[in-house]
């Protein structure tokens, strides 16, 4: 092989890559997933309380929410696990389960565990 | 011939060999590199979840928020990246066709043909890709830019 093939293959490889590293990593958020963002914001945006929503559960697709807290003082975990309940279906995402979960000592601590009606 | 013209010639022709190299670095830096290093500047701090930047968050978290700016213009944010690129591949392919495929009419076109290949390839994968037509546009320019300044005699 000439040594121009190997130089023209080299130029366009290192192109080819370049092409694309420039494209986006993720895949488009779509669906659930776009509900789960919009759900997740809605819970992060202004609030003392909470720092966090995922989707949690022991096998996926998941079927439940666990919401992270980081104000320890306010007690009634009930209201705000029955809000996230009603919240969530609100926003297309209907959960069997809430968890509300304090995880800012050492070990994750579960505060309420509520179903969903 | 006096020994000392010799020298005197061979001195030249060194000198014009140096010269000569340094003329050819001085293009590839110019029309290769640089538009290749300032599109995947704007890549790096200027746009979001690519491949390029994705381990990067504490450079995006520092330097983005002066990039927002940009973002009213979005030519400069989307389209001129890829202005660059093309007008980069365009000139290290020509420079690749003045040493290795002179003489050949129809190199250039193949060099348009492959610009234009790499933006509507884009329409077939529309989950990955996003075609655009003015970067159709772009690789057209960036192919003419090059063609003038690089190749034509």
């Amino acid at each position: 092989m000439k040594k121009s093939f190997f130089l023209l293959l080299g130029i366009l490889s290192f192109y080819a890559i370049t092409f694309i590293a420039t494209e986006p990593v993720v895949k488009p958020c779509n669906g659930d997933c776009a509900n789960y963002e919009r759900l997740r914001t809605y819970f992060l945006k202004d609030s003392n309380t909470i720092y966090g929503v995922q989707w949690c559960g022991r096998q996926l697709p998941y079927d439940s929410l666990c919401v992270y807290i980081k104000d320890t003082t306010r007690k009634d975990w009930n209201a705000l696990a029955d809000s996230v309940c009603m919240i969530s279906t609100n926003f297309n995402l209907p959960k069997r389960h809430v968890f509300v979960i304090n995880n800012l000592g050492t070990a994750p601590d579960t505060l309420v565990k509520e179903s969903c009606p | 011939m006096t020994s000392n013209a010799k020298e005197k010639m061979i001195a030249m022709a060194s000198n014009v060999s140096i010269k000569s190299k340094t003329k050819i670095f001085q293009k590839i830096f110019l029309h290769i590199f640089l538009p290749l290093v300032l599109g995947a500047i704007v890549y790096l701090l200027g746009r979001q979840n690519v491949l390029l930047n994705a381990d990067i968050y504490f450079l995006k978290k520092y330097f983005y928020k002066s990039f927002v700016a940009i973002h009213k213009h979005s030519i400069l944010l989307y389209n001129a990246p890829d202005f660059c690129w093309d007008y980069s591949l365009a000139s290290a392919l020509f420079f690749w066709g003045k040493k290795y495929a002179s003489g050949r009419r129809f190199f250039p076109i193949i060099i348009l043909a492959l610009l234009l290949a790499s933006e509507f390839i884009q329409l077939l994968m529309p989950t990955i890709f996003t075609f655009d037509w003015i970067d159709v546009l772009a690789a057209f320019f960036a192919f003419m830019l090059s063609y003038l300044l690089n190749y034509r005699k």
